[in-house]
């Protein structure tokens, strides 16, 4: 089942993959740069304030 | 959708409190860690079709069963992962434009054109999700203060990004 995926997949990337000569200019570089730092942001946030809730609350009871 | 999707992976916390908040987190976001991977990599993804559109979710909800279920072995746990993930895509159709599958049409209704909208769509997510994880948390004297402070800076961040929406003409992902 994941194999065929996996051949369905591959598949799927190469007809929709359009590498173009890889042209990276450097807004493009910002621009992934700005979405990767965002997730980051977005993940480490809750992910921090959660570990600081459940070590308070072991400290307060 | 940007911060509305953290408020799926609490949400989903409820459901099952045994799951790490860290792999949720992933999963919530693994379409646009993907865009953001072939984005670096240069690889043209018309209108996210290689990470957005229906085939793409189904896929990484497939792999996030089989990773989460064979590193755990709790498959209810990683039925819930695969459901956060393709929560991703069905979250984005509310405000974002999003495609469906090769050749086929575009949809959603593309709130980021409309901030204010935005921010309340993504707050009620953010909230409820938010509530539904207090409901995770240890009992304490105030309980409600780990849930304020979540609450808050989620909705701060969500705020921010729309701000910079209404300031902008367009924030291009890629």
């Amino acid at each position: 089942m994941l194999s065929a995926s996996a051949i369905v997949a591959v598949g799927f990337v190469a007809t929709q993959t359009d590498t173009d000569g890889a042209e990276f200019s450097g807004n493009h570089l910002f621009y992934a740069l700005r979405l990767i730092g965002a997730l980051l942001v977005a993940t480490a946030v809750p992910l921090l304030i959660d570990r600081r809730a459940r070590r308070s609350s072991r400290i307060s009871q | 959708m940007y911060i509305g999707h953290v408020g799926a992976a609490l949400a989903a916390k409820r459901l099952r409190a045994s799951i790490g908040l860290f792999a949720l987190l992933v999963a919530t976001y693994v379409p646009d860690w993907v865009d953001g991977g072939l984005c670096l990599a240069g690889v043209h993804n018309p209108e996210g079709m290689l990470s957005h559109s229906i085939p793409a979710v189904v896929l990484f909800a497939l792999a996030g069963f089989a990773v989460y279920a064979l590193s755990t072995r709790d498959f209810t746990a990683a039925l819930i992962v695969a459901g956060v993930i393709v929560s991703h895509v069905l979250l984005d159709w509310i405000t974002g434009y999003k495609p469906t599958w090769p050749g086929g049409p575009t949809i959603g209704l593309q709130l980021y054109g409309h901030p204010v909208a935005d921010f309340v769509v993504e707050g009620l997510v953010i909230v409820g999700g938010g509530l539904l994880y207090g409901r995770t948390l240890p009992p304490r004297r105030r309980p409600w203060i780990d849930v304020s402070i979540m609450l808050g800076a989620l909705l701060v961040l969500q705020l921010g990004i729309d701000i910079a929406h209404m300031m902008m003409k367009s924030l291009p992902k890629c």
